[in-house]
């Protein structure tokens, strides 16, 4: 036979793993009545590794045999199951059911289930006493458990107790397990004793084995594990105990093998190591026995030996497991005997086995192999194509979590600097040091990714100000050129430290952390700079080993901490990575809200400085104005400043001129130039940008520049009066023309902002800043004010914010100098006014009626959507797409009747998310992140919802209204973005404007033939929202399902949504570690910074 | 390998025990005809091919790729070969096969070609 281990760095924990198990990967597909039928020569290629360590988690892990990268991934890798407040001792697969039981040292043993894509607890057995050892029958519908106190248990693999005794023994039951055929179980103890009973409990014998080897450690017949095919289980099949071995591992290294308990000359083995774990083969020829060699000489390191042996006793293979600073604690064969996998401590070694000779090209192939540092070299030799994908075949990883999963040690900044490619997520832990900071002041935090139970640093983070809550984010790469000392980290000096005491896990893990930590520290101060040896990175996984000297990303904040900007100090990044806005919450009544505004990191991402990007300049004044006058005069000011000095077209000619070509090239020119200039100011906006549908108020305060005052007073004005309209006409009819016109009027304002707006943003060559979903935003607060005539001040409160966001997002883009970076900017949820002090009551029930159940929302949306789009015959892709709902949708409408004033709160923002989905190549963030179920929440809200209710309660009004604001958005789409299948939100004057751009839509669509995007979309950012949680009447709480990755009830906790999907997720799992989850457009930098954000207290 | 008369004489005809391997600096070396035919593909088929071993002629093959510090090493091979299926069995411990560092590359390529 012939073993190589695999070069595999990364196949570690932070801890030791005291215990392995593998299983074959059955597809995700739920088996068919009969269950899974799968060939087992396929079926083995592919498995999970599941790891029990001394932090009591358990990794489950994707292993695979395959040599290439070709095959397909599960979309999720690993599972570090938390749960276990002890170390877990034993970790077994049961095949058959699929499940995993893990016991710890405390006596609980769990049942994990894995169902709709994650791992649960689906039993919990605690008898209060130690578990000495677990056992599955080999046809996985039995479970037998030994505890420390002599009793034993059989129950089923549902729960179920068929039997129990308490066997009173001087010695304890170390081992027990099943016979092959499952008919009697067989126990070990420690005065080397075997202890025979039947399968309903009766005893059937008690052997003493030699006396002077001491006490059993183990036993393990040598069959298959599970049986696996039907036609095999009875008993006259070869699964009767006939032909297998049973090995009995004792103490002292010396191994009996036996063919049955009564066998009189059981062969002896002397395998001269130590703490030996043995596993037979599933083809049961090999007995793999790994332990430690029993030397006299006491010396730091020692050899652990890795043997085989045949089931008659003789030794076929040797070899030494290369690792020496810790002995072998675990060891499981895996993918039908092609891989062993052995656990030393931390490390994980994965032998690659063939009961064959190895040919000579394998065995030079190795060599070669060897020699090599990376694959990358393989490129690089003189050599045949064939051959060299033979050795770069060679480097094939078993445990390959997925491609982009592991970092290399060379490759840390490029891994957190690019987020995960798409559909991949990174699960990750983030968790606050306080204590070790022995020299600095300020809290430390680490971001850990997740693997094979154990954690894996990957950014370490440090607050920087006393004041405010700022950070620093260190660069986890150190530079070869200050590769100067070589320290290595033993793992198994930190491992007693990680063991758990008594309470959770994480702080443990902490502590655990801690102690070794203190001491690196002070002699990594001394050395200044650590080198990470290439080759034996034993540090990679634990906590400070991350350098500290270079400044990778600044995250600073405005003193209330409600406002945070990324700030990347690194040449590779650009400066501005994002920025994030909270919304201030009373009291801190409401649920948070946090606006992102992320830029996308790709290999073609704009470098460099940005000369308008100052991390330190908040705008800090929106929210802080006690008094309502105050609150509208401040946006003007915030406004003119910064924007006012652009002069409308002339920078963004490029751009315009793209844009007219586009529209030019439409056949439908006649309308454009029919539509009003108003009309033709949106068309006038890149093409990309598609249009950010800011929320409402955002969108529009801040982009006016020259006429700023004048346009928002006429904003405001125009508010008022559709309130006062509104207010005096009640009847239905009447309200709803009124709204109509309202809207339009509205649109006036608006598009005349948005003209100038769009000229700023070509000024700045930003690019697609748009506001396609501007018209209903605009909207928006006048059906609030509406509602409540003191709303038009709660409008300018929402103004305020807005300037903020739209001056942070303008300002790092803008950069004329810059290449021409499309910003595609993009908001889905809108934002909602900040109640103040004084009128809280109201704005409380002003931010009820936005907040609707999302989902109810979205459809609502669609279904008007959908309406609009039929009648004006519209078919394209998107929304087709939303026809598919449509039924379903228009059902939904019922309710709407319920809600009705609500609808057109909401209205804006179901046509922003209209917009987003419609628009979807480029990242229309579609989120429902509308709060959820947050109306009732108060009596006082439920109250002003009844009023609102009176005032406005015609289904049609709101309908209506949506028409109008869709309308616009599918002529809009047509003029202002010529490169895709989108529709967009746009404002119309009125009918006709619209119709005239449904001619023209229709027209272009004959053409088929979008103009291609322009190549130079080098620079995006994308606006994203947290997902409003749902109220639980019943529990009194806000839930968002985290997916069983959060324990802990925390205000902090949040959900990002990123086109209608959750892209990050940030939750408490214990008084100072967090589970951070992310994927596309967050690269581990961004998502590390806006959680680091999101830890502190805010003033406001 | 033995490069001694007596077997030197059993290289030639259809049924010699030994076939030469001759390497690309005119080094030979006899091995086994039935080890060197079952533990590489590539010589089975030279060797079966229509235009060797006919009668009286010697049974060899020229590489005129293969040096022979490889070919020597490959030829190791076949015998360590030949020796681990008696070994395996007897049912002992198989001993390792080593190949010098210097050499691996183009004992790689060889037996790549050889396919053994």
């Amino acid at each position: 036979m012939h073993l190589h281990f695999e070069r595999n760095l990364n196949a570690k924990c932070d801890c030791s793993i005291l215990s392995l198990t593998w299983m074959g990967k059955v597809p995700d597909e739920l088996p068919e009545d009969e269950g899974w039928k799968l060939s087992r020569t396929n079926y083995y290629q592919e498995g999970w590794l599941a790891a029990g360590n001394v932090r009591g988690i358990v990794g489950v892990t994707f292993t695979t045999s395959h040599w290439r990268k070709n095959s397909e991934f599960p979309l999720r890798t690993n599972y570090n199951l938390r749960g276990h407040r002890s170390e877990i001792i034993l970790v077994k697969w049961n095949e058959p059911y699929q499940k995993l039981a893990s016991c710890d040292s405390s006596g609980i043993i769990f049942v994990w289930i894995k169902y709709d894509g994650r791992w649960s607890i689906e039993l919990i057995n605690d008898r209060n006493t130690p578990v000495t050892h677990f056992s599955w029958s080999h046809d996985g519908r039995m479970a037998l458990i030994c505890y420390q106190d002599g009793f034993v248990l059989v129950g089923s693999v549902a729960g179920q107790r068929y039997w129990s005794s308490m066997l009173s023994l001087e010695s304890t039951i170390t081992c027990g397990l099943w016979t092959p055929d499952d008919q009697q179980v067989y126990f070990g103890t420690t005065s080397g004793r075997l202890i025979v009973m039947d399968v309903h409990g009766a005893m059937v014998s008690q052997i003493q084995l030699c006396q002077d080897f001491g006490p059993i450690v183990s036993m393990a017949w040598s069959c298959e594990k599970f049986k696996m095919e039907e036609n095999e289980s009875d008993t006259t099949s070869p699964y009767h105990n006939r032909g297998f071995v049973l090995a009995v591992c004792f103490k002292n290294g010396n191994i009996l093998l036996m063919k049955s308990f009564d066998d009189v000359s059981p062969i002896q083995l002397q395998t001269g190591l130590l703490g030996v774990c043995i596993e037979w083969s599933n083809s049961r020829q090999l007995l793999a026995v790994a332990g430690t060699k029993a030397s006299t000489v006491p010396s730091d390191s020692q050899t652990n030996v890795l043997q085989f042996y045949s089931d008659n006793g003789v030794l076929i293979h040797s070899t030494a497991i290369p690792y020496r600073q810790s002995n072998v604690t675990a060891l499981t064969w895996g993918h039908n005997d092609k891989r062993l996998f052995i656990a030393t401590g931390c490390q994980m070694h994965i032998a690659w086995v063939s009961t064959r000779i190895a040919s000579l090209q394998m065995l030079s192939g190795l060599k070669t192999h060897m020699q090599l540092k990376s694959e990358s070299q393989v490129p690089a030799l003189p050599l045949p194509p064939r051959i060299r994908v033979f050795l770069s075949n060679l480097f094939a990883q078993t445990i390959r979590v997925s491609e982009c999963y592991l970092p290399e040690i060379n490759q840390m900044r490029q891994f957190v600097s690019r987020p995960p490619s798409k559909n991949f997520r990174l699960y990750c832990t983030m968790i606050r040091h306080d204590e070790d900071t022995n020299l600095t002041a300020g809290t430390c935090y680490t971001l850990y990714l997740e693997f094979l139970g154990g954690l894996v640093p990957l950014l370490k983070g440090k607050r920087t100000s006393k004041i405010k809550p700022e950070f620093v984010i260190f660069d986890p790469q150190v530079e070869e050129t200050e590769l100067l000392d070589v320290t290595k980290l033993r793992l198994n000096d930190v491992s007693p430290n990680g063991r758990l005491t008594s309470d959770s896990s994480d702080s443990d893990m902490d502590d655990g952390c801690a102690s070794p930590r203190v001491q690196m520290r002070q002699r990594r101060c001394r050395r200044a700079h650590e080198k990470r040896d290439l080759v034996e990175i034993d540090d990679l996984t634990y906590v400070d080993i991350l350098p500290e000297y270079a400044r990778l990303v600044q995250v600073t904040s405005n003193i209330w901490g409600t406002k945070f900007k990324v700030h990347g100090l690194a040449k590779s990044l650009p400066e501005n990575l994002g920025h994030i806005t909270y919304k201030t919450s009373l009291l801190h009544l409401q649920p948070r809200q946090m606006t992102l505004v992320m830029t996308e990191l790709g290999d073609d991402v704009v470098l460099g400085p940005d000369p308008n990007f100052n991390p330190h300049l908040f705008s800090e004044d929106e929210d802080e104005a006690a008094s309502e006058v105050d609150q509208r005069s401040l946006p003007l000011t915030d406004l003119a400043l910064p924007i006012a000095p652009m002069t409308p077209r002339p920078a963004g000619e490029s751009r315009r001129l793209q844009q007219q070509s586009s529209r030019s090239s439409r056949p439908s020119t006649k309308a454009t130039e029919n539509s009003a200039s108003l009309q033709r100011a949106p068309s006038s906006l890149p093409p990309l940008c598609g249009g950010e549908p800011q929320t409402p108020k955002h969108t529009v305060a801040p982009r006016e520049d020259l006429p700023s005052e004048p346009s928002t007073s006429m904003r405001v004005k125009s508010s008022i009066k559709v309130a006062s309209q509104l207010d005096e006409a009640k009847e239905q009819s009447r309200t709803k023309r009124r709204e109509k016109q309202a809207c339009s009027h509205k649109q006036a304002v608006s598009s005349l902002c948005k003209e100038e707006e769009a000229a700023a943003a070509a000024a700045v060559a930003a690019g697609a800043v748009t506001a396609p979903g501007r018209g209903p935003t605009v909207v928006n607060p006048s059906t609030y004010s509406i509602l409540l005539d003191p709303m038009v001040r709660s409008c300018s409160v929402g103004y305020l914010d807005l300037v903020d966001l739209t001056l942070n997002s303008h300002g790092p883009l803008g950069d004329p100098a810059d290449a021409p970076p499309k910003r595609l900017v993009l908001v889905h949820k809108k934002e909602q006014p900040k109640p103040k002090l004084s009128n809280c009551g109201k704005s409380k029930s002003f931010d009820s009626s936005e907040i609707f159940p999302s989902a109810e929302r979205k459809k609502q949306a669609r279904g008007n959507a959908n309406m609009t789009f039929q009648k004006s015959q519209v078919t394209r892709k998107p929304v087709q797409k939303k026809e598919v709902e449509q039924t379903e949708n228009k059902d939904l409408k019922a309710e709407d009747h319920v809600f009705v004033n609500q609808n057109d709160g909401l209205a804006s923002s179901a046509t922003e998310h209209n917009n987003h989905t419609s628009r979807l190549p480029h990242s229309s963030p579609a989120s429902p992140a509308l709060g959820k179920k947050k109306r009732n929440q108060s009596p006082l809200r439920s109250f002003a919802l009844d009023c609102r209710r009176h005032l406005l309660n015609s289904p049609l009004l709101s309908r209506r209204v949506w028409k109008n604001r869709n309308t616009n958005e599918s002529s809009d789409d047509e003029v202002a973005c010529p490169n895709e299948e989108v529709i967009n939100g746009r404002n119309f004057r009125d009918l006709e404007t619209f119709q005239k751009a449904q001619l023209r839509q229709k027209l272009r669509k004959g053409k088929n033939d979008p103009p291609s995007v322009p190549a130079a979309a080098r620079h995006r950012e994308f606006v994203m929202h947290n997902k409003a949680p749902m109220w639980n009447e019943n529990s009194q709480v806000y839930q968002l399902d985290f997916g069983g990755r959060v324990t802990q009830e925390s205000a902090k906790n949040f959900q990002i949504e990123f086109r209608g999907k959750q892209v990050m997720q940030f939750g408490r799992i214990d008084g100072n570690a967090y589970t951070l989850d992310f994927q596309y457009p967050f690269s581990a930098l961004q998502a590390f910074a806006v959680a680091l954000a999101n830890v502190t207290q805010r003033l406001k | 390998m033995s490069h001694s008369e007596p077997i030197e004489k059993n290289c030639v005809g259809p049924d010699a025990e030994y076939v030469k391997l001759i390497s690309s600096d005119q080094k030979e070396f006899l091995v086994k005809r039935t080890h060197a035919e079952t533990y590489s593909k590539t010589i089975k088929q030279i060797l079966s091919g229509p235009t060797n071993c006919s009668e009286g002629e010697t049974n060899q093959i020229e590489f005129s790729q293969i040096s022979s510090k490889v070919l020597e090493i490959i030829c190791n091979y076949i015998e360590y070969k030949a020796q681990c299926e008696i070994i395996m069995e007897k049912g002992e411990e198989i001993p390792e096969f080593d190949i010098p560092l210097e050499e691996a590359t183009d004992v790689m390529m060889a037996a790549s070609f050889l396919q053994c």
